[in-house]
């Protein structure tokens, strides 16, 4: 009660509102037993090893070597790094003030243009078109089926996830959508009979609910793809260089601009590069492609610029490099996205003897 | 000779101290600084410096009052670093702190004080939840419950001055 509530509100209750100390004394215990009720013990386990290993880290008790492994045993976290012919550089440098962190939060759009904050509101029931729509703690948000009306098929919503954000949505067909970060849906409120369509921006992950009578749909800027009742992975993001498409199960289809159709088994990745619109299809392991997710990122023989478009997305940071040799540099890895970027920059510059320095938004890799 | 209890720390009784008590001593520190983030952060230190003195850390009997204790003092640093004028005085609210523990270290207790909590008038629970829980303030509750800022104030003098004489809070919850 006490971070929100007002001077004046303090103010009133001290003069018409006076509690007895044993009245204190159950409001009080009401407080913490319902605070630490809803307190999760596996992020504070994380972030005390965290610590742990920080401080070990900092005292520089241990090499190197066994840094790596002391990080592997605290914080879970593993790291392998390939030096592609670059020469070591000095000792790393860090500085950190203010470091930027993950987050849930997004926008959401309603079918008359208003916008909703999905961060702020704890718990939102809100309706449109007559329709139950609940989000929990601004990190999920579910669509109600039944009791559509007629014009509900033709109101659209919007969920924005901004860079730093993460969210996830049920649809009212009972698909889920996983949307990464600078991320956007747009979808009807309730789908018609015919065909289900979404528009995609940027980066998601569905799983959708089978229904061979309505094939579900999701439009990009770079094309369409098919779907049944399947799980895959869907990365859009304009300003990347591909469009990729990785199946985990069922089956769908990509349609390109140029109307060009590929079809693509469990395990493969299409991939379309979005501005000569040639494609490929691989046989990929779907986890590197799918893992965000379940907040893990895995990534395999990845440049260090690569890597830094998307830390620009996950962390909402600008990465700007003094030197273009560091960009070149090749990683291998995987990494909990709950992590803060000071951590995991500290752990590239100390495999990498590369330097950055964390400036409000901005990070620069030497 | 060492006691049976007494032994060194190993990693695995740590994750077990850990498991135990991270919440109730969370409770413990929130009801002396009144912020969950900051109560988290103390005891997460705590349990830091355990870690790294595990090799001399000896756990026994009295592993409650010595986790308690710790917390309580840490929360006392913190307290006087930031200067808050507006908290109780510590030593009132020791035995709230103290329980607050005591009730995340048994379910039973907790199932008996959300009974209690339950079984208050709608009005009444729904306002003791919305400023108490929620972190409403009165103003907000009001225009939630569609009422005036006086009334909430007797929703929530009700609710406590029923909580305070209700049978079940009886024999645990009222301050000693």
């Amino acid at each position: 009660m006490m971070e929100k509530t007002t001077s004046e509100d303090q103010g009133s209750a001290n003069d018409n509102y006076l509690l007895t100390s044993e009245e204190e004394h159950l409001s009080g215990l009401y407080q913490a037993v319902n605070v630490a009720r809803s307190i999760d013990v596996g992020e504070g386990r994380k972030h005390v090893h965290r610590l742990a290993a920080g401080r070990i880290f900092k005292k520089r008790i241990l090499g190197a070597i066994s840094i790596a492994a002391a990080l592997l045993i605290f914080a879970g976290m593993w790291w392998w790094f390939g030096r592609d012919g670059v020469e070591s550089v000095s000792e790393p440098q860090v500085v950190s003030k203010a470091v930027p962190e993950r987050s849930d939060k997004a926008l959401l759009v309603l079918s008359d243009g208003s916008l909703v904050n999905l961060d702020t509101l704890n718990m939102v029931q809100l309706t449109d078109a007559g329709l139950a729509i609940s989000s929990s703690k601004g990190s999920m948000l579910a669509y109600e089926s039944g009791n559509s009306t007629d014009n509900a098929t033709q109101k659209t919503n919007k969920v924005i996830v901004p860079a730093g954000g993460r969210f996830q949505l049920r649809l009212s067909d009972g698909t889920s959508a996983w949307l990464n970060a600078a991320s956007s849906l747009e979808y009807p409120v309730v789908f018609g009979k015919g065909e289900r369509i979404v528009r995609l921006s940027g980066e998601a992950f569905f799983e959708v609910a089978a229904d061979p009578k309505r094939p579900f749909i999701i439009e990009t800027t770079s094309g369409r793809i098919q779907v049944l009742g399947t799980s895959f992975n869907v990365s859009a993001y304009q300003d990347d260089e591909f469009m990729e498409t990785t199946l985990v199960s069922g089956s769908l289809q990509v349609v390109v601009p140029n109307g060009q159709t590929s079809r693509l088994s469990p395990g493969q990745q299409h991939k379309l590069n979005q501005r000569t619109l040639d494609q490929t299809v691989n046989t990929v392991d779907t986890k590197f492609y799918t893992s965000w997710r379940d907040g893990v990122i895995y990534f395999n023989r990845v440049s260090l610029k690569e890597l830094a478009v998307k830390l620009e997305r996950w962390y909402d940071v600008q990465i700007v490099f003094e030197n273009e040799k560091s960009g070149r540099l090749i990683f291998s890895g995987a990494v909990e996205n709950s992590r803060r970027l000071d951590f995991l920059l500290t752990l590239i510059a100390e495999a990498s003897g590369i330097e950055f320095k964390i400036n409000g938004k901005q990070v620069i890799i030497k | 000779m060492q006691d049976k209890e007494e032994r060194s720390l190993i990693t695995n009784d740590f994750e077990t101290l850990f498991g135990r008590y991270y919440k109730p001593l969370c409770a413990a520190a929130f009801t002396y600084v009144r912020n969950r983030k900051d109560a988290e952060d103390i005891v997460q230190q705590l349990f830091v410096r355990i870690w790294e003195k595990r090799a001399t850390y000896k756990i026994g009997s009295s592993e409650k009052n010595y986790l308690f204790s710790a917390t309580r003092n840490a929360c006392l640093n913190h307290l006087q670093r930031v200067k808050d004028r507006m908290q109780p005085l510590p030593a009132e609210i020791e035995e709230t702190a103290r329980q607050a523990m005591e009730v995340m270290l048994d379910e039973e207790k907790q199932r008996i004080l959300m009974l209690a909590l339950n079984s208050l008038n709608e009005r009444n629970r729904q306002a003791f939840e919305m400023v108490y829980f929620e972190n409403m303030s009165y103003l907000e509750t009001a225009r939630a419950l569609d009422v005036s800022v006086n009334t909430v104030k007797w929703h929530l003098k009700t609710a406590l001055s029923c909580l305070r004489n209700h049978p079940l809070l009886q024999d645990y919850f009222l301050k000693k």
